[in-house]
């Protein structure tokens, strides 16, 4: 398997730029056509699309995942409409596998549950901390706010190191960076890999118990 | 007995279908003429919009099917920004309008003919109504605007009159 992208976990994404604002590093993921903010610490690692392998697992018959750590992991798409599926659509490229905050059994380290397949995932900073949206608007959705984010990626590629500094420069110059950035920036829906999961769970609740067994068989 | 209601004044302003509401002077936060509205996909269908005030993200209700259908896109609305009793740490809330917000005396009469049958979906946010120049106007609370009956029968309509399009 070929990975992307595999963090250092003690790497800190954040960046701070003033005392009131932040701008922290962020993934910006193209999914079944639209486009969506998740924070840099919820993506554990990055697949390629070709990576994915099927296994014949009982009631669910041919089941996709990829493999981590000695672990395999089942993959899950969005099509049109944001309708959950098992494998990945004919657009998408890369699998993202999440990180899930809760341990799924008794051990006490965190480890990640589902493998997302998206179309592309590209770094960008956001300028604000994610706002949260009330529950009547957000629904059973899979998205939990929006966040504030630069038209213009100012990182490029998954290769760059997303714990980029900037320039040191004085508090007004990073002030008036900031306002600068504000000018051509736009609002743009954000996840968690948490509220992901729990959309994918409420979809297809029995084929993600189901695949617990495949965990166990990798 | 009678009461008098001479100084009882309310805001009237046509929603984005062009159906009249009104709500009382301390409901009204703001009027927003040709605000930016950012769209958010995967929300309620009548309430998939948000409008920045004093940099907060604000959900703004429509009634009417809205073409946007990517995070991208922007679109110029007029909204009206009414006040809700905290919910979840929200204090406002925006309706797109049409046209800006006209003050409007009501008499004692114009609350008897009042008929809750005309005012559609907006029923549901109501709190009374009166009638003006023979049209049922509906007093609203904005609170109501989130409840889940609401969204339910809002975003009911807006399906039917998308797949009828």
């Amino acid at each position: 398997m070929t990975y992307l992208q595999n963090r250092d976990e003690n790497v800190k994404p954040s960046l701070r730029v003033t005392g009131s604002a932040a701008m922290k590093a962020v993934y910006q993921l193209s999914i079944a056509g639209q486009t969506l903010v998740i924070a840099v610490e919820d993506i554990l690692f990055l697949a390629q699309g070709a990576d994915v392998q099927t296994q014949l697992l009982g009631a669910i018959g041919e089941l996709p995942f990829i493999s981590f750590g000695g672990v395999r992991y089942p993959v899950y798409s969005l099509r049109d409409g944001f309708i959950p599926n098992l494998g990945v659509t004919e657009t998408d490229k890369l699998v993202a596998l999440l990180r899930f905050s809760k341990a799924l059994d008794d051990s006490e380290k965190s480890r990640p549950s589902i493998a997302i397949a998206c179309e592309s995932l590209q770094p960008i900073m956001c300028i604000s901390n994610p706002h949260a949206l009330p529950e009547f608007m957000v629904g059973f959705g899979p998205i939990v706010g929006v966040v504030e984010i630069l038209h213009e990626p100012m990182l490029s590629n998954a290769d760059t190191p997303y714990n980029r500094e900037l320039a040191d420069v004085s508090g007004q110059a990073k002030e008036q960076e900031l306002a600068t950035a504000r000018e051509g920036a736009c609002w743009l829906p954000f996840t968690t890999a948490d509220r992901l999961i729990q959309y994918f769970e409420g979809a297809l609740g029995n084929d993600l118990s189901n695949t617990e067994s495949l965990r166990l068989a990798g | 007995m009678t009461y008098q209601t001479r100084n009882l004044f309310v805001w009237q302003v046509d929603n984005d279908s062009g159906q009249p509401m009104a709500f009382i002077d301390a409901s009204i936060q703001a009027f927003l003429n040709g605000a930016e509205l950012h769209f958010v996909p995967m929300c309620e269908p009548c309430c998939g919009q948000i409008v920045l005030w004093s940099g907060i993200p604000i959900p703004v209700f429509c009634s009417k099917q809205t073409k946007n259908s990517l995070s991208t896109e922007v679109s110029r609305e007029d909204v009206l920004l009414v006040r809700v009793r905290a919910l979840g740490g929200l204090n406002n809330i925006g309706i797109r309008v049409s046209g800006s917000p006209k003050k409007q005396q009501i008499t004692d009469g114009s609350f008897a003919a009042f008929s809750s049958e005309e005012c559609g979906l907006l029923k549901h946010c109501m709190i009374s109504g009166y009638v003006h120049e023979g049209q049922s106007v509906p007093i609203l609370d904005p609170d109501l605007f989130c409840s889940r009956e609401y969204i339910r029968a809002q975003n009911r309509q807006l399906r039917m009159s998308s797949s009828i399009a």
